[in-house]
């Protein structure tokens, strides 16, 4: 299908001409890009006596162990995630409709939380394996949770609901015509999945494990439990332990390189083909019963994931928490009152920037059509695959220099000057956030602008609706879900956010996350329990609203 | 009459007069403290905390100076006295503090360093005499003399805390147990404590980017490495206060007092009794040895105590020496976990029978099940002792609430101050008159690694390099 969009851009001169290099979508994306290129920018000029120490002692296996966990959760989430969410929507079993929302849940546990309690649980002094010696004598044989495997299987069962929520939302908004054509011409259910459902949900499909894999490659702090040193991992560590905030930028520039391939990545995951769905709501593919052991199974298998993924860790924490809620000193309750406030205070924030940002960028890219701003609103969301660590670092570098250029030109006139604005402030912190979660609403709002067809944007321009119009009146109201999706899935992940919230958070201003932190690195896990257990709670509201929304359509 | 006396009369007068000026100013001078004849002895009385204090000997005050016999005055203060025939002199000392003086020489040395005083110790009757304002001072009391009653008043120093407002900002990693003793702190002097917690190197780089506008008024932080490089990069600024350096060891502080270390955590080897005897594992390099293959857990070579104790042990032993044991503990395939308290519950479950950790996790652990089975192990009793690290403090290069800073600070290093500190975390008071807490107490006494504390922030990148080439990651 020809683009026409170069086309209408000719034939429409004046305003349309004027504003083909968009302002404000271009004005975003260089302050989310801003940070990053701040701790990239050394890759420019590598210091090379750095770069060989790093090359023959770390590198290898860094990049090594990056590459297996990025395949192995990939895979993972993907016949997980994938498999779980065609299971939901194709067919029927006992409980179907309770585990279509139960799967979702998983979403609201930190995978560091995740990291920990699996550690504590299954490692030689854990309540598994202690069972085990006690009535087998010996558990050498059980595998070792420290380890690559144990790393891809806590973080396939932390990020495997992104990918089946997309899914499902890609595998609803088939059109039972579809389905039926198939049916007619002798397809099974089986064959159907493979060669239409997923070529045809593979836009959702690949936005979901894109997510998962950014994700997998930020993470520094559970890949640490399980001793299995990764890029990022790498770099905090490298900048924490060699005190070296030169080579860390280094790595980190690596690291940015290897995000943008994955972007890459995912954009070829998608597919050349544009799908377009026309006409209203359908109804969806009709289910199959399932019959037999095959319904059992159904049910049995989703029992397990849930179990595994959310059942156990929620457990543990309660138990822990029941410890530490006996042990409370006085004002506890105050503390938690606050902390649940900044908590959700940041997130809200947090969410509606984010949001706003991910809006005009996708906007913005559907209007013009511009490569560049389709490569721009691409590079935004790299903050997504980047550890929050080195974030921060960017952010409290660009944004100091402005805090206290700012303030020698007010100490010109005003003694004492104000003091640091934007570091240490919320406004630093929310910037932070967007910076990094962009993506998640960027991909959440994309993928629901991608269902609608250019046709709908090219009629408004001829018909000389000025670009504000465009983007409120025709582009907000067909998103919508995707936006409050967006949003949600923003807000759960700040929620659980800690480098950023650690790094530039004003005085006295603890969230929950970082208060998780604290009893965590001192191995309080039962002082961790009860925080941990909130941010689940809290995060629980803005799920369960996703898994309204994605079982409604 | 007047005309009368004048003529003999007058001069008989004039005279008079002047003898009585004469007289007058003659006569004031034994009332002007110091400065009469040479032995104005005349019942010098000596107060200390409020208790008249009884020398066998009476004070003697010489050209203005109170001299005291040595061994009264010392036992009075709490400390002790040698003399030494040979050199003539005599060493007092109190807690960390060593004065010598000797006899005939105004030279004297509070802990190795010189100082003179104005007046030599004089032997008397038999007697060696000392001044008593230096011993007192040099012991850290108030000294105070009152001239019309001839008394010299001692009084121990009130630490500084005088009810003052205002408020103090901190960025501190380290964050357990912090809030009740920053609360005592408040209501004891009034002033406010903010702190803000982070990783060691983040808080660093805020204060390296924040600048000048740094709301921050002190660093704290947990190892020495991090409290030198913040020294290094210019964070921290010199503080010159008596009570700090009375009260923190000089291995244990920074040379420049930019920081100063507040309790003591010694990384050292924890065993099984009921596999391990005591005997075994004596040195760290003792953890080397081959019959410890797959017995051995260790926390990943990438924490900072870690770094740390490979730091400690290339001063101590060099480098070739250090590398050879990292080869052998890596030769028997450690078990590494990240987490000193799981390494030690992983050692009570029979996961491994040696290990090194911090001796404060134990102390946890022992406290909360007084039957916790693992014992520890000071190493390199025999050698130069066991590795011991800090957490500490200093106040930041752009304080703006730099008395406050300091004011908790010293705090933090009295007696009260450091009983809270060390013992919510069951680690050792830095403050060498500070009884550590009761449980850790049981852990015995240990001869620690007399190094400075901070060369282990000189030595953390040679430490880290090592690690690696060895492959103790």
């Amino acid at each position: 299908m020809k683009n026409y969009t170069s086309v209408v851009n000719k034939l429409l001169p004046g305003r349309g001409r004027l504003l083909s290099l968009p302002a404000l979508p271009f004005l975003i994306a260089v302050l989310i890009i801003a940070p990053i290129l701040v701790v990239a920018s050394t890759l420019l000029t590598p210091t090379w006596d750095i770069w060989q120490h790093l090359w023959e002692n770390l590198l290898p296996e860094m990049m090594r162990n990056t590459a297996l966990l990025l395949i192995g959760v990939g895979v993972g989430t993907f016949v997980i995630g994938a498999g779980l969410a065609w299971l939901v929507v194709a067919y029927r079993f006992p409980g179907q409709s309770v585990f279509e929302w139960l799967l979702i849940l998983p979403l609201v546990i930190p995978t560091y939380i995740m990291g920990f309690i699996y550690m504590s649980t299954f490692d030689f002094a854990g309540p598994v394996q202690t069972f085990l010696r006690q009535w087998l004598g010996s558990s050498d044989w059980f595998p070792e949770i420290r380890s690559g495997a144990g790393a891809v299987l806590v973080m396939t069962l932390a990020l495997y609901p992104y990918v089946y929520m997309l899914a499902k939302a890609g595998f609803q908004g088939l059109s039972s015509t579809a389905y039926e054509a198939a049916r007619v011409m002798g397809m099974g259910p089986g064959k159907f999945l493979l060669r239409i459902a997923l070529p045809l949900a593979r836009p959702a499909i690949a936005g979901g494990v894109a997510l998962a894999l950014m994700e997998t490659l930020a993470d520094f702090a559970t890949v640490r439990y399980f001793n299995f040193p990764t890029l990022s991992e790498g770099v905090v560590r490298v900048w924490n332990g060699m005190m070296d905030l030169d080579a860390a930028r280094e790595l980190a520039g690596l690291l940015a390189m290897v995000a943008l391939v994955l972007i890459l990545f995912e954009t070829t995951l998608r597919g050349r083909s544009r799908y377009y769905q026309t006409g209203g709501k359908s109804p969806g593919i009709p289910r199959t019963q399932l019959v037999g052991w095959r319904k059992w199974g159904a049910t049995a298998l989703c029992t397990m994931v849930v179990a595994v993924a959310f059942g156990l860790p929620v457990l543990q924490l309660v138990l822990w928490a029941s410890e530490e809620i006996t042990a409370m000193p006085e004002g506890t309750i105050e503390v938690y009152t606050a902390l649940i406030m900044n908590s959700i205070l940041l997130a809200g924030l947090a969410s509606l920037f984010a949001v706003i940002a991910a809006l005009v960028m996708a906007s913005g890219v559907r209007i013009t059509g511009g490569k560049l701003v389709k490569f721009l609103a691409r590079a935004a969301t790299i903050g997504y695959a980047m550890p929050g660590a080195v974030i921060a670092v960017g952010i409290l570098l660009t944004v100091t220099t402005l805090d206290n250029s700012l303030n020698t030109l007010i100490e010109q006139y005003w003694e004492g000057g104000l003091g640091l604005l934007i570091t240490g402030s919320i406004i630093g912190l929310v910037y932070g956030y967007v910076v990094r979660y962009m993506a998640v609403a960027y991909n959440s709002i994309d993928a629901g602008m991608e269902k609608m067809t250019p046709n709908l944007t090219l009629a408004a321009r001829i018909l000389r609706a000025s670009r504000w119009r465009i983007m409120w009146r025709i582009h907000l109201p067909l998103v919508a879900p995707g936006i409050f999706a967006g949003a949600a899935l923003v807000f759960v992940d700040v929620m659980k956010e800690l480098p950023i919230t650690v790094m530039l958070r004003p005085f006295g201003y603890d969230t929950l996350a970082v208060w998780v932190w604290q009893m965590a690195a001192e191995s309080m896990w039962s002082g961790a329990a009860l925080p941990a257990l909130t941010i689940l709670l809290v995060g629980l509201i803005p799920v369960i609203y996703l898994t309204r929304i994605s079982a409604g359509k | 009459m007047k005309t009368a006396l004048l003529g003999s009369k007058d001069t008989i007068n004039k005279l008079m007069a002047l003898l009585l000026v004469f007289g007058l100013i003659f006569g004031a001078f034994p009332i002007i403290p110091g400065q009469a004849t040479a032995d104005a002895n005349e019942n010098i009385k000596v107060v200390i905390n409020g208790k008249a204090a009884k020398f066998d000997v009476a004070p003697k005050s010489i050209q203005g100076t109170t001299l005291v016999p040595f061994r009264g005055v010392a036992e009075n203060l709490g400390g002790k006295a040698v003399w030494e025939e040979k050199s003539r002199s005599v060493t007092v000392t109190k807690g960390s503090i060593v004065l010598k003086l000797t006899i005939g020489s105004k030279t004297a040395y509070i802990n190795g360093e010189k100082t003179s005083l104005a007046v030599a110790p004089q032997l008397v009757n038999n007697r060696t005499l000392v001044p008593l304002r230096f011993i007192s001072e040099g012991f850290g009391y108030d000294v105070n003399w009152n001239g019309t009653t001839k008394t010299v008043t001692i009084s121990e120093k009130k630490n500084t805390p005088v009810k003052k407002g205002g408020i103090v900002n901190i960025y501190t990693s380290r964050h357990y147990g912090v809030e009740p003793v920053f609360a005592e702190f408040t209501k004891e002097t009034g002033i406010k404590v903010r702190f803000t917690t982070g990783g060691d190197a983040v808080l660093r780089e805020r204060l390296k980017a924040e600048g000048k506008n740094t709301p921050a008024d002190i660093y704290m932080a947990v190892d020495a490495g991090n409290l030198w490089l913040a020294a290094q990069d210019g964070l921290l600024q010199s503080v010159n206060s008596t009570t700090l350096k009375n009260n923190v060891p000089e291995n244990v502080r920074d040379d420049k007092n930019r920081w100063f270390g507040f309790t003591k955590r010694v990384r050292t080897i924890m065993y099984n009794p009921a596999k391990v005897k005591a005997s075994e594992v004596t040195s760290y390099e003792d953890l080397a040895d081959p019959k410890w293959k797959g017995k051995l857990i260790l926390r990943p070579g990438t924490h900072v105590y870690n770094q740390s104790l490979v730091a400690n042990l290339i001063a101590t032993y060099g480098p070739e020496k250090t590398e050879k044991i990292l080869k052998g503990w890596m030769a028997n395939e450690p078990k590494f976990i990240d987490s000193d308290s799981r390494i030690l519950e992983t050692l009570a479950a029979g996961g491994g029978d040696v290990a090194i950790t911090n001796h404060y996790y134990l102390g946890r652990l022992v406290e909360k099940d007084s039957s916790f089975p693992i014992k520890v192990q000071w190493a390199d009793q025999d050698g130069k002792g066991v590795h011991a690290n800090i957490s500490g403090a200093g106040v930041t290069t752009h304080a703006e609430n730099k008395e406050n800073a300091i004011i908790l600070l010293e705090w933090l290093s009295s007696p009260k101050g450091q009983k809270l500190f060390a013992d919510t975390n069951h680690e050792y008071p830095t403050n060498p008159n500070v009884a550590p807490h009761e449980v850790i107490a049981k852990f015995g006494k240990f001869k620690e690694d007399s190094l400075d504390k901070g060369e282990f922030g000189r030595l953390q990148a040679e430490a880290v390099k090592l690690m690696e080439k060895v492959g103790y990651k």
